[in-house]
């Protein structure tokens, strides 16, 4: 957004922390040091004034009221206290005390909460349609906080009467939290429930614009409702923009807790990020080079040769393009020294450069489906090389079994072979076991195996547990060769980088760690999510990891120095799933809320927000040219969905986008039409439903979850962008890759 | 309130607490509730990484132990937990779970339980550049349905008439349509010559890839629709031929949508006008295209000559079939090759012959046809025979053995005689060879 950052509430938290030092009341002149000393001594005792009030001792009021006309204050604290001046109270300097010495007359008052949201809920209805969603943004963290107020002060019953009457307001966007927060009985829960906590210590960030803000600040002044507008002080960030810009959708206007202030995740975002390719190590290059220069210049002609020269060609042109890209030595991260496989594997890439399928929204891939059967629901994650020569899957009952692809018998090593003995081919083919079945299991964790990825040269597997423990398997041998330790939760994400060498844990215990592969502990711990971490992704130059969470969020972390450079705001539910182009510049993320999310690395910013699928999304892959977008999902299809298109947006890319969405859908879609039936029939009133129409209108997200706050809305509005659907026979889709020459491969269990 | 104060109270009496004041119950309710939430919500995550969408007793377990609780042992089972309801009349329902008893003694006598398939996959294209291949492996397109719900929907509130967008968009360029156009109009048009130039058109031009399913429909609909029209089958089958010949286009995709086109014309029991002669060479035609199909796509789909050859063998061994559709059966089964005629036609020759010489007295042209399609299917099998045999009655005698007298007599007549009865001798041989292994 291009707005002036007031950050009001900000300042003001500060300021009411504080007390009123360094703020004298409205009407009270606060220069110079003793002045403000006098005033500080005032506010005190307007505050044993007000407790006097409110437990009924007139008399020692009485007498403190004279005691202070008899100090000489220019202003008597009755009239401060009876009527205080709403005029002044637009600056914002003046919030605190208001709140603090104004909400005394609505302690008492165990409807107050519910009478003040109820008018607020109302004020909204009745707003303009410009500033309706971010109202209706902003009254969702008053209700949470309104209703754990109640259960803080013991009212329970009121507490739970609220959350019935309101409760369905909300469900649309926030169904999780508000069935967790529905299950609060008593103030110890609150006290210690983990959802509950996180509402308590961090601020709810809500952006809105100028105008919004100002109408929302007079009305709650208007009316005196000073709970309502302490709990906008105390746990909300509000963060407006300026200039003719409109928030189209609700949770366009919802940031969310991210356990930052959005300052701060202004600054997290407008860090300088390096995005270009990884560089070639010069020896790798030359290596390469002298291989395919050799070959080109043999004497026979014959096509060996010719394609040599051809590769010869197309490896000039990339190296070229990635000089002009990539990152200096210096910002990319160390590697260990080449040991030939690289070589092999430039080789390969520029083959598969050479024959790789041009994609386009015209050009749809091919994909072929792995489909795994009698896995009897034990399988959690499956993944296939780079090569298509392996697939691994990671199964409950602890083991890790890959498959060969090309129904080759895979060999390991005899048990008691000696490495000592071995040094040549030959040798090494000798001590290979005899026969082979064309799949394996590979046995040591003591827990499901959440997660498994294959190095690029297709040598080593990676596999994560329940039982805290990342594995390192050699497909040589066939043994773990590693078991790494450190995470102190179940494991549910690993992945390696792309050279290899290098790779990412996510883990229950919310955060992330870098490892390499010659150490058994963590080298970086990227610490920051307020949930589980779900999924992790390297950046395609290996400088950047990228991490899905519970959180709602998704984050980018600079893996030489181990902090979070972007935060990604947007989705509704937990994110399970990330891709970056190959390109490095774009990243897909998706999840429970069935909603991909596009964003721009660079900016930070949501390029698109694609719907369409009807189930929890799994697995996404971006084609090599970052034009298409595929998604595998538990709804039983693997979707392809346009990407560049939003990129020719104005510089508003957001803003436009939901502009066109909305005028898209004004005409009449009937999808929309049908969920908002849906959305009555489960029994909202009248008001909210009118409301559910205006969000349903503007807004593809909205209609992800039917009024029950359980994701299984049938028909769901599909993005523009979607441009194909193929559907499985009731096989949930794991993953889906793309391998380098854009063949789309897909892996699903069959369930009955 | 999911537990009933009276619930608790009972699980307190059980575990030894016989009397709890009303205020703990009432609080002791609240807190179990919540921390069952609790629990599930923790669970859920793991339902989620495991990629499921139902709740495992394994999923709680391990939830309970990332809280450092101890699990709860006995309840885990491959199978969903049924539960059953037991009225207590005083109370609300009791659901329990229905533990069977199981005898020890008697489990431990009986056989181990076979051991579990292993978990294999298997592969399949979902998607040929963007198509969904219509194959078995692939869910049935659910598209007529939903246009036949969009078009209910439509006539219901037919007030705002709601245009449906279909589910996938298959832009057609104008100039394709047009040429489309054009060339169904050629193909329809009296002059052969303009025909012609149409069905070469197809067989030629590069650039007509997203005609090929339009191509192979209007190939399906006439043969529907012109079962009469000898002239226009023959187009029609000229068309396919087209398509399948042009070597640009990728019909694989299409094939199970040509194939009972042709054997349509292949075993149609009338084709043309009643009396005319025409649709023999039609049947002919339509034998040949299908042969060569199964040759072309046989190695990679390895059922479908297998599922061409019984639907025609079906038609050839059905006795109330008129004896046109024998003859499209014979022919197409000759055209599938020699080993098809050794194993399916050859053995049931002689008892056909036996139907087809009563049928000689009453309709002759029918029948004569059809054992000039069964000598020609003999000389299939004599095409790649060698050695010849001298004649004599005696091979005479041994050929009606197998094939019946009266086509043992017009093979007798045959040129080529001396290799056929050679084959046929050899081609029985073989049979009684295999039969005895």
């Amino acid at each position: 957004m291009s707005g002036r950052n007031t950050d009001a509430f900000d300042d003001a938290s500060v300021a009411g922390s504080n007390g009123a030092a360094n703020g004298g009341p409205g009407g009270i002149g606060n220069s110079g040091n003793g002045n403000r000393r006098q005033a500080s001594q005032k506010q005190v005792e307007k505050i044993v004034l007000q407790y006097l009030k409110t437990k009924g001792y007139r008399n020692a009021e009485k007498a403190l009221r004279e005691d202070a006309i008899m100090d000489g204050a220019e202003t008597t604290i009755g009239d401060l206290a009876s009527v205080f001046p709403a005029s002044e109270m637009g600056s914002d300097a003046n919030v605190p005390e208001w709140v603090l010495f104004y909400s005394e007359a609505e302690q008492g008052n165990p409807d107050a909460y519910s009478q003040s949201y109820r008018e607020l809920r109302r004020w909204t209805d009745s707003s303009l349609d410009v500033y309706r969603h971010e109202l209706y943004a902003v009254s969702f963290p008053i209700f949470v906080h309104a209703y754990l107020d109640l259960h803080m002060r013991g009212l329970h019953e009121k507490a739970a009467e609220f959350m019935e009457q309101y409760s369905r307001d909300h469900v649309v966007h926030h169904g999780k939290d508000i069935e967790t927060l529905t299950t609060l009985k008593t103030k110890a829960h609150v006290e210690e429930n983990a959802l509950a906590k996180l509402y308590r210590e961090n601020k709810y960030g809500i952006r809105m614009t100028r105008v919004g803000f100002e109408l929302l600040l007079s009305f709650l002044q208007d009316h005196h409702f000073t709970l309502l507008m302490r709990t906008v002080n105390q746990y909300l960030n509000i963060r407006t923009i300026d200039g003719a810009v409109q928030i189209a959708s609700e949770s366009e206007a919802d940031v969310g807790i991210t356990g930052h202030t959005q300052n701060q995740l202004d600054h997290f975002n407008s860090q300088d990020i390096a995005l270009g390719s990884a560089p070639l190590d010069p020896f790798v290059r030359d290596e390469v080079e002298r291989t395919l220069q050799s070959e080109a210049g043999r004497h026979i002609k014959d096509s060996t040769t010719e394609e040599a020269s051809a590769l010869l060609d197309t490896f000039a042109r990339a190296k070229q393009d990635s000089t002009t890209n990539a990152l200096s030595a210096r910002d990319a991260i160390p590697m260990p020294p080449p040991r030939g496989v690289e070589i092999e594997q430039q080789i390969a890439n520029l083959k598969a450069l050479r024959k790789r399928v041009a994609l386009s929204p015209a050009a749809l891939p091919s994909v072929c489906m792995y489909t795994l059967h009698n896995t009897d629901n034990t399988m959690n994650c499956a993944t296939v090389s780079e090569d298509l020569s392996l697939m691994a899957g990671g199964f409950s009952e602890s083991y890790v079994k890959i498959w060969s692809l090309k129904r080759e018998p895979l060999r390991g090593f005899q048990s008691n072979f000696v490495p000592n003995s071995v040094n040549s081919e030959e040798d090494m083919e000798a001590v290979r076991e005899k026969t082979g079945e064309d799949s394996r299991k590979l046995i040591g964790h003591s827990g499901p195996v959440f997660g498994v990825d294959i190095s690029f040269d297709s040598k080593y597997l990676l596999s994560c547990s329940e039982d805290k423990t990342a594995r390192l398997w050699s497909l040589d041998t066939m043994t773990n060769v590693v078991c790494y330790r450190g995470h102190n939760y179940p494991i549910w994400d690993v992945s390696f980088a792309p050279q290899g060498f290098y790779f990412a844990t996510a883990s229950h215990d919310r955060t992330a760690r870098l490892w390499s592969c010659d150490h058994i502990y963590a080298l970086r711990i990227f610490a920051g999510h307020l949930s589980d971490v779900n999924c992790v992704r390297f950046h395609p130059n290996a400088k950047y990891v990228v991490t899905g969470s519970c959180d709602k969020t998704v984050r980018l972390w600079d893996v030489q120095r181990g902090s979070c450079v972007r935060v990604f705001t947007g989705h509704t539910g937990s994110v399970d799933t990330v891709a970056i182009s190959p390109d490095g510049r774009i990243m897909a993320s998706a999840g429970e809320d069935q909603t991909v999310n596009v964003w721009d690395l660079g900016s930070g910013r949501r390029m698109e927000s694609l719907t369409g699928h009807t189930g929890s999304v799994y697995s996404l892959a971006f084609s090599q040219e970052g034009t298409l977008l595929l998604s595998g999902s538990a709804d039983e299809t693997v979707r392809a969905w346009d990407i560049k298109r939003s990129s020719t947006a104005s510089d508003h890319p957001i803003i436009a986008q939901r502009q066109s969405e909305q005028d898209q859908s004004k005409a009449a879609d009937p999808d929309a039409m049908d969920v908002d039936s849906d959305g009555k029939s489960a029994g909202n009133n009248a008001g909210s439903s009118e409301k559910d129409k205006a969000d349903a209108a503007s807004n593809g997200d909205s209609k992800k979850r039917d009024a029950a706050g359980i994701w299984k809305s049938k028909r769901v509005a599909e993005s523009d962008a979607l441009l194909k659907t193929w559907r499985t026979k009731s096989t949930p889709v794991y993953n889906v890759t793309m391998t380098k020459r854009n063949l789309a491969i897909a892996i699903g269990a069959f369930t009955l | 309130m999911i537990y009933s104060k009276a619930t608790i109270k009972s699980i307190s009496e059980s575990i030894g607490i016989p009397r709890l004041k009303d205020g703990i119950t009432t609080a002791m309710a609240q807190d179990v509730e919540y921390r069952l939430h609790e629990i599930i919500v923790e669970a859920a995550k793991f339902m989620h990484h495991s990629r499921r969408t139902k709740l495992t007793v394994g999923d709680i377990n391990r939830a309970l132990r990332v809280r450092n609780v101890e699990p709860v042992y006995g309840f885990e089972s491959g199978r969903p937990s049924k539960f059953h309801r037991a009225t207590t009349g005083i109370d609300d329902d009791v659901f329990y779970v229905d533990d069977e008893m199981i005898d020890l003694d008697a489990a431990l006598d009986e056989a181990l339980p076979s051991v579990p398939p292993s978990v294999a996959y298997t592969a399949h294209w979902l998607a040929i550049e963007g198509v969904q291949p219509r194959i078995q492996q692939n869910p049935v397109e659910a598209e007529p349905d939903a246009q036949a719900g969009a078009k209910r929907q439509n006539t219901g509130n037919g007030a705002d008439a709601v245009e449906t967008i279909l589910e996938v968009k298959h832009v057609l360029s104008k100039e394709l349509q047009l040429y489309y156009e054009c060339i169904t109009e050629s193909l329809r048009s009296s002059d052969s010559v303009v025909r012609a130039t149409a069905v070469s058109s197809i067989a030629a031009d590069a650039g007509i890839h997203q005609l090929v399913t339009y191509f192979v429909q209007y190939v399906a609909t006439t043969v529907k629709s012109n079962l009469r029209n000898v002239d226009t089958l023959t187009t029609a089958l000229a068309v396919a031929r087209a398509v399948r010949t042009n070597p640009h286009l990728f019909v694989e995709p299409y094939m199970h949508q040509l194939i009972p086109s042709l054997l349509t014309c292949v075993v149609s029991r009338q084709l043309g006008e009643p009396g005319s002669s025409a649709h023999w060479a039609l049947r002919d035609n339509a034998a040949e295209q299908v042969s060569e199909i199964c040759k072309q796509f046989g190695q990679v789909y390895h059922t479908l000559q297998p599922r061409v050859a019984r639907t025609l063998l079906r038609a050839f061994l059905d006795p109330t079939k008129p004896l046109s559709t024998h003859y499209g059966a014979i022919t197409g089964l000759t055209a599938l090759g020699t080993s098809v005629v050794r194993v399916l036609l050859l053995p049931n020759m002689r008892t056909y012959m036996a139907l087809l010489d009563v049928e000689m007295e009453k309709q002759e042209e029918e029948a004569r046809m059809c054992q000039n399609a069964l000598v020609r299917a003999l000389r299939k099998l004599a095409e790649h025979y060698e050695d010849e045999v001298g004649l004599s009655h005696m091979q005479k005698h041994k050929l009606a053995e197998v094939v019946g007298t009266t086509l043992a007599g017009v093979v007798y007549e045959d040129p080529q005689a001396g290799k056929i009865m050679g084959a046929v001798a050899a081609a029985v041989a073989e049979t009684k060879m295999s039969n005895q292994e």
